[in-house]
């Protein structure tokens, strides 16, 4: 059995550390925005961060606060608030936090750090019902003016048809004007430079996956939770966000040069789907003490997917969002979700599939047995599911999640597939 | 005007004689497998203290899961209902009840009148009511009644106890007796998870004083310590609370003798 | 009172509608979701088939859903995997919930009928972009449609359907009318079977059993009901009415409902127009009848229109476990109706309910309360 390599659920690239400033230098710009008197936006369902830099928005992303509060442990303690106001337990623990988060009339230490109270609303129908509703709960208590953007889902096998990018991309034309009425300026030169930063991330993106795929890997997923979705999530089309992804590019190409690797004598290569326990992101670094590196998970796609850099076309940018946000794989789209799932496992040539299956969430965890099919039909590999809330730590058993890793790993192994 | 309310809960059944406003007696027995034949148990008792005989009751409310079943009720209410009437009845100035009873807790909302303005039950499993306690009781053997005492003399400090199924409750508290915690501290641990549920519970509904607490787990003086902790309200509790129900179900027996009988001396 | 019972044991019982539809050697066309029109599917010369779900038990559909996944349509998914939709030769969804969106998904790969169509209808109502949008993907069913019939829909015959239709609707209203009384002639329980059975039927059936039914709750006399309180039913789809019967049984009077089996099926017609499409396009985008669609002022006003005309004391919310649109909606509707002076109460249910013990307690107290 292998040492562990670390056991922190902490990436250990240069990189992280400017990731953190960076992180550290938007938060404090909202919040400076506010004392300045410029409206601070709350924004739910991953909208294009390209808008908000464009025209300079100081936005607080939904699902970003969420993580925050479940990687400090607190998200239990916002779940309560909320189902003391009458949610379900049932509901995602994102939206039950944020609802907490919300409703809380005593706000923790750390939360009162991060939490800006919102001027304006923007809420949408992306991804999950949960992402369509628990917005109004935020309007109701802060009675703030909100806008919904409208975002079809993408169930067409033959390709996203026009009228719905023109739909979208006119959804996003009113959520423009939307803002401008509150004093924020729009200028298109400055959009086609977001996109464009966009484009020019996909294509480092590209390159850095190109590197992840080595065996053995130079990076593993908690490295890339850390490097690239948090600044993904954050503020994709950002000079800053393009600059942490060429710095990013640099570091794994002189890793891969030096031959240093996430883990000394790797094994087995697995790919998580399904998000992990933000709470306890040492778990990650768990199967390395059988030689397995988890080399891929699904939090790289937090702040949305990877796609082809030429959909993103600097001359059609709002066109381009459009695009883009109706192809991202968090979109309700099973076509895309499994194809996508095979191709990880034939790309990154892994050995097993972890699926998670995150009470609340109807979106993934209903698509997790039509992944499984997939990856063994398509790729001959196979592929475990387990209960496992990553955001809600109180349910959490880490001896069952452990044992059922354990017992994942061994069939990996009696079957042969360890190097 | 001699009225009568039957409460048969999931554990114990309740009866309470009530002449007017007077409370005479009552009756308090363990629900067997038949709950006709628990009522009638516990109305006897009450009538035997009360030196009465059942044909002198004018009329009878039942309430609890096993109203539907009583014989000689003419009439059922729900123990939501009662449990505010009886504890407007004991305290006028309660406006927040929490009833934590064998298989459910509730917390109520009531005006000045004892009438019901909200509540919220807890879910469908035993988890944090009577029932869960008699379950770990059993588990740690230990007497019921020493429950409450011994969860507030903690040994090294209480444990978590998170799982909000009795079930796994279960297994959470023999893991905890396996690794050697002390009998205290694992009761301090429940007793807790049970405050915290309810005090869920009692945010659905609001809080406002004045706060009562009824039901057979008001008697559990580490539950009940716990909850005024977190409510930060004193709570009170009569001298039975388990009574609490039945005493409602004989007012509201009593105010519908009084609008029948109305009309008829009108006309 | 024939017409009544003719119309409730189809609900009981829908699988002989649908054989019948078949021998009649029409294609028989599942559907889910009162935004899919069934006009253009009558226009397109298909039966139209509302698919409910049935008390039975899941088993099979575990294996690929997780229990967390609304019980309503993991028991769809269930009867199709054991070929007990087997006379279906395909399935139409529309953009509601995520679990619809994922049975598309699932019937698409393991179900594999000949046709299966997703209309993508915007989650947002009354905005020109979105009546665009609709037009733009109803157009592409009609298409999907032609294709399987090898038949052009024509205006014309959308043009009869919708009027054949909106007679139904119609037909359903006066019905209701018999709900409004001190002491109503028609009970929840009994209204919610007629709705579904009439869903069932073909709709030149179930119109001329309709204005029978008419006839028979005209001379009625008696109603079905003890008094006691006016209560409106709402929340997720109920296609059984065991709970219906149960608050009634409680002492309500249940008056009105919004569901997907009663009034946001026939509340709102489809204005005759020129262009068939267009109205049916905005009839979609302009009846705020379901939690998934913005904005919920919208549908607020809608229910307080039933509120009204009904004479409502009270709202039970029944929510289907995991049905996330109404979890959320139901307590912020909660505050919204108290405010209004509307007490409501919010039941979480499963889709067949194992007991009713402790749900039947919290009604009772709700009816005790008001």
């Amino acid at each position: 059995m292998t040492e562990l390599a670390r056991n922190t659920g902490k990436s250990d690239l240069r990189t992280e550390a400017d990731v953190q400033r960076a992180r550290k230098s938007y938060w404090m710009g909202v919040r400076e925005a506010k004392r300045k008197g410029v409206p601070v936006v709350v924004a739910f369902g991953l909208l294009p961060r390209e808008i908000w830099y464009a025209m300079d928005v100081p936005v607080v992303g939904a699902e970003s606060l969420a993580i925050q509060v479940s990687a400090r442990q607190l998200s239990a303690r916002y779940c309560e608030i909320a189902e003391q106001r009458g949610f379900s337990r049932e509901l995602c623990a994102v939206h039950l936090s944020l609802i907490g988060m919300a409703g809380d009339e005593d706000r923790d230490p750390y939360l009162d750090q991060v939490f800006v109270e919102p001027d304006i609303i923007i809420g949408s129908s992306f991804a999950c019902m949960s992402e369509s509703k628990s917005f109004l709960y935020w309007v109701e208590r802060f009675g703030c003016p909100f806008y919904v953007v409208d975002i079809p889902p993408n169930p067409w096998p033959g390709g996203v048809p026009r009228h719905a990018v023109e739909y979208l991309a006119g959804e996003f034309r009113r959520l423009i004007a939307f803002l401008e009425t509150y004093g924020f300026r729009y200028r298109e030169s400055r959009l086609r430079g977001a996109v464009q930063n966009s484009r020019r991330t996909m294509e480092l993106w590209q390159e850095i996956e190109g590197y992840r795929a080595r065996v053995p890997a130079p990076i593993s997923a908690i490295d890339a939770l850390h490097c690239i979705g948090k600044p993904l999530v954050l503020s994709l089309g950002s000079d800053s966000c393009l600059q942490l992804f060429e710095g990013l590019r640099d570091e794994v190409a002189e890793r891969v040069r030096s031959g240093h690797v996430a883990l000394e004598d790797e094994r087995l290569r697995l790919y998580m789907v399904g998000v992990p326990p933000l709470y306890r992101l040492d778990l990650l670094d768990y199967p390395a003490r059988y030689g397995a590196v988890i080399v891929k998970s699904d939090v790289d796609i937090l702040g949305g997917s990877l796609i082809e850099p030429r959909l993103l076309d600097p001359e059609h940018p709002i066109e381009s969002l459009a695009m883009k946000q109706i192809v991202d794989m968090v979109n309700p789209c099973f076509d895309g979700r499994a194809e996508s799932a095979v191709r990880t496992v034939r790309d990154y040539r892994v050995d097993g599939v972890i699926g998670l299956n995150k009470r609340g969430c109807r979106n993934l965890p209903a698509s997790l047995r039509l992944i499984k099919d997939a990856v063994y039909r398509e790729a001959k590999t196979p592929m475990t599911v387990f209960d496992l809330d990553g955001i809600d730590s109180r349910e959490y058993d880490e001896s069952q999640v452990m044992s059922n890793i354990d017992s994942f790993v061994e069939t990996l192994l009696v079957a042969g597939k360890a190097r | 005007m001699i009225t009568a309310g039957v409460d048969v809960g999931s554990l114990s059944g309740k009866a309470v004689v009530l002449d007017d406003n007077r409370l005479v007696s009552w009756g308090l027995v363990p629900t067997g497998p038949d709950s006709a034949e628990t009522a009638k148990e516990a109305m006897d008792i009450a009538l035997q203290k009360g030196n009465l005989s059942l044909d002198r009751i004018e009329f009878v409310v039942s309430t609890g899961y096993g109203r539907v079943v009583v014989p000689f009720a003419q009439r059922n209410v729900t123990e939501i209902s009662c449990h505010a009437k009886g504890a407007n009845y004991f305290f006028p100035g309660a406006r927040t009840i929490l009833d934590m009873g064998g298989q459910d807790c509730k917390a109520i909302r009531c005006d000045a009148n004892g009438k019901v303005v909200n509540f919220a039950m807890n879910d469908k499993c035993a988890a944090g009511a009577g029932r869960s306690m008699e379950v770990m009781a059993d588990l740690l053997q230990i007497p019921l009644d020493e429950i409450g005492p011994r969860s507030l003399q903690l040994d090294q400090g209480e444990v978590a106890v998170s799982s909000t199924c009795t079930v796994f409750a279960k297994s959470e508290v023999l893991a905890h007796v396996r690794q050697g915690a002390p009998t205290n501290d694992i009761l301090a641990g429940l007793c807790a998870a049970l405050a915290s549920r309810v005090y869920g519970l009692l945010r659905r509904v609001g809080i406002e004083p004045e706060f009562v607490i009824s039901g057979g787990i008001g008697k559990n003086v580490g539950v009940v310590t716990r909850v005024e902790q977190k409510v930060g309200l004193e709570a009170n509790i009569c001298f039975e609370p388990q009574i609490v129900g039945a005493v409602g179900a004989a007012i509201f027996a009593r105010d519908t003798l009084v609008k029948q009988k109305k009309p008829a001396a009108a006309r | 009172m024939a017409a009544l019972e003719a119309l409730r044991s189809a609900a009981r019982d829908p699988q002989p509608v649908a054989r019948a539809a078949k021998v009649s050697g029409r294609k028989v066309l599942g559907y889910r979701c009162v935004f899919v029109p069934e006009e253009m599917m009558h226009a397109a010369g298909v039966t139209a088939f509302p698919i409910f779900g049935t008390p039975e038990a899941v088993s099979l559909a575990d294996s690929y859903f997780q229990p967390n996944l609304c019980e309503f349509i993991r028991n769809i998914f269930d009867l199709a995997l054991k070929g007990k939709l087997d006379y279906l030769d395909g399935l139409v969804l529309c953009n509601t919930c995520d679990a619809v969106r994922k049975l598309y998904d699932h019937w698409k790969s393991y179900i594999k009928t000949p046709f299966c169509h997703m209309i993508n209808n915007p989650q947002k109502q009354f905005t020109e972009p979105a009546y665009e949008y609709q037009y733009r993907e109803l157009a592409e069913f009609r298409e999907a449609l032609e294709r399987l019939t090898g038949a052009a829909v024509t205006d014309d015959a959308l043009q009869r359907s919708i009027k054949l239709h909106n007679e139904t609707k119609s037909l359903l209203r006066k019905v209701y009318e018999f709900r409004k009384p001190d002491l109503p002639l028609l009970s929840g329980e009994e209204a919610l079977e007629v709705v579904m059975g009439t869903m069932l039927l073909p709709k030149e059936e179930a119109n001329a059993k309709l204005a029978q039914l008419i006839d028979e709750l005209g001379t009625r006399g008696r109603s079905p009901l003890a008094p006691g309180p006016r209560i409106m039913i709402t929340g997720s789809i109920i296609d059984n009415p065991t709970l219906i019967r149960m608050v009634e049984e409680s002492g309500a009077m249940v008056v009105a409902d919004d569901l997907c089996t009663a009034t946001r099926y026939f509340w709102y017609p489809v204005k005759e127009d020129k262009d068939p499409l267009a109205a049916l396009a905005r009839h979609c985008t302009e009846k705020p009848v379901c939690a998934c669609m913005h904005p919920a002022e919208a549908r607020l006003e809608y229910m307080m229109d039933l509120v009204r005309e009904y004479r409502v004391d009270g709202i039970i919310y029944f929510n289907l476990m995991y049905c996330d649109p109404f979890l959320y909606e139901g307590v912020l509707f909660k505050k919204k109706f108290e405010e209004r002076g509307i007490p409501m109460i919010a039941l979480e249910t499963e889709h067949t309910p194992s007991g009713l013990g402790q749900l039947k307690t919290r009604v009772q107290a709700f009816l005790e309360m008001l």
